[in-house]
């Protein structure tokens, strides 16, 4: 990816020769991969004969980008995966497309994930399965699972996914590519569709931590359109690493050598987070919970496919019943159960509660610690059709819905053997990849 | 079981998600799973906990003023399912 940037900034390729190239990988190998839901070369190529030859040239300045079919891109269609959204074509940019498009980079199209990102494999995609370009036969991982599987079989020098519980890293594990979850408020989320939005993370995939970083620094910063993003305060990286004895529970024992491995050298003390053991069933009430209300906007009037019958009630129901799938149906239930009156109290209520435990006694340990380091999947890339009961699949995120509870900004390095994730303080995104760039 | 039929069936309405009859017996054994998988939660002693909302800490206001977000607010509605000339058309609500 660093060779490909330099290229295009000294002049050795043009945008259009990389996009070609990308172009030439894509007819190969997309029809087996399936890693988009719409690709857009007319607009590519229109795009880099637009930008070739410029005087000044942009950060991203030729370099070919892929979209998760989530983030708005004005003038192209937004799925989301579902036939809700079939045909809904956005008329504005996300501030992350803004931010990518002024400096010069070039977005070839948008991929493929879970419906709505409800999954983490990919296989809930109302289009299409999306097949890990490292083994065919198995899932890339997900919700952002195009994503991963674009960047690593060339579609791509980089791609956006959204990470609300490991929907980056998860398939950047998979995939045995980059991923990274900047922390919460450094990435404005306007123009995402949100799916849980206390949690929900734009982020980055690259092949390496040069092209994550340079992808991180021009979407991050502020943005009045998101209510949530500031500034952080800087803080002293004192590289004091731990483990986390917890991470390693139940972890696949090849993986968990090769990322003790990795780390030999860094004197790593092993700590215990005890809290951590409530932290999926926490992650998924919440998600459930806030998912619920933010799917009643699809009624089957303001976009999207609509529904049959002259009452509106009947004409709604019948919208959302036919077009969404079953995991989207099964969290929207599940939301309203739980934020029902009857049942808020023990359960929702609860949730919340239980999120600031987890929360706190993370931050405390990010006192001590600059780095908690772990595995970031306990398993390699299941079978497609393996995990047919939707509790087996929620139970792989155990690793990384604790990053989201707490705001914190997370990075999944390939090893030999599964990831290794590192975990860094709510805004010490730099950090973070200074010291991943040293580790690899 | 913490989901019977009854519950299922307001729960479904609330959320206007109509369900075929297969699809509500297999949606029922779901759920009554799920929930159980993540009943652990229910064991912690959270009574002196305050509850976590990410707004109260974290968000900003911004000056209330009108901005133009999109190029061409007419392809706002271009999105709607059911239009005749400038009217957008929805089904009888009362």
């Amino acid at each position: 990816m660093k060779e490909i940037y330099e290229k295009l900034q000294n002049g050795v390729i043009t945008p259009l020769q990389n996009l070609e190239e990308k172009i030439k990988r894509i007819k190969e190998k997309e029809s087996e991969i399936n890693a988009f839901i719409t690709i857009d070369i007319e607009n590519a190529r229109k795009r880099a004969k637009e930008i070739e030859g410029k005087k000044t040239k942009g950060k991203l300045y030729g370099l070919i980008i892929a979209v998760k079919d989530n983030i708005a891109v004005e003038g192209i269609r937004m799925t989301c995966a579902s036939k809700m959204l079939e045909n809904y074509t956005p008329p504005y940019n996300a501030t992350v497309i803004e931010k990518i498009i002024e400096e010069d980079g070039i977005i070839i199209g948008k991929t493929n994930m879970d419906e709505f990102a409800c999954g983490s494999d990919t296989t809930h995609s109302a289009f299409k399965i999306t097949k890990n370009p490292v083994d065919l036969t198995r899932v890339p991982g997900g919700s952002s699972g195009g994503s991963a599987a674009a960047v690593k079989a060339g579609f791509c020098d980089l791609a956006l996914g959204s990470d609300t519980g490991g929907s980056i890293r998860c398939p950047a594990s998979f995939c045995k590519t980059i991923g990274f979850k900047p922390s919460y408020g450094r990435v404005s989320r306007y123009g995402l569709v949100d799916m849980a939005m206390s949690l929900d993370q734009i982020g980055v995939f690259a092949e390496d931590v040069f092209g994550v970083e340079l992808l991180f620094n021009v979407i991050k910063g502020p943005d009045e359109k998101d209510a949530v993003t500031k500034d952080f305060e800087k803080k002293e990286n004192k590289g004091r690493v731990a483990i986390v004895k917890e991470f390693f529970e139940g972890c696949d024992e090849r993986i968990s050598e090769s990322v003790r491995n990795k780390i030999r050298n860094l004197n790593a003390e092993e700590i215990s987070i005890p809290s951590l053991k409530y932290a999926l069933p926490t992650y998924y009430l919440l998600v459930y919970s806030e998912f619920a209300s933010t799917m009643q906007k699809y009624d089957g009037l303001k976009y999207g496919s609509k529904g049959k019958g002259s009452d509106l009630i009947e004409f709604v129901s019948d919208a959302r019943s036919e077009n969404f799938g079953m995991e989207v149906k099964r969290r929207i239930l599940l939301g309203t159960y739980i934020t029902s009156k009857d049942y808020r109290e023990a359960w929702y209520y609860t949730t919340l509660k239980a999120r600031s435990v987890i929360k706190k006694e993370i931050e405390k340990k990010l006192e001590k610690y600059d780095f908690l380091i772990g595995p970031t999947m306990p398993m390699e890339a299941w079978k497609i059709g393996e995990k047919a009961e939707p509790t087996q699949m929620y139970a792989a995120d155990i690793l990384t819905v604790p990053v989201n509870l707490a705001g914190l900004s997370a990075i999944s390095i390939p090893l030999e053997n599964g990831s290794l994730q590192i975990i860094a303080r709510q805004g010490g995104d730099e950090n973070l990849l200074k010291f991943a760039g040293k580790l690899i | 079981m913490e989901i019977e039929k009854q519950t299922m069936k307001r729960i479904s309405e609330t959320a206007r998600i109509k369900l075929k009859e297969k699809e509500e017996e297999m949606l029922i054994k779901d759920l009554n799973n799920i929930l159980s998988f993540f009943s652990e939660i229910k064991k912690l002693d959270l009574k002196e906990e305050e509850e976590y909302y990410i707004g109260r800490s974290t968000s900003k206001q911004r000056e209330d003023r009108a901005e133009n977000r999109v190029k061409e607010s007419r392809e706002i509605i271009k999105a709607f399912n059911s239009k005749e000339e400038d009217y957008l058309l929805a089904p009888k609500s009362l």
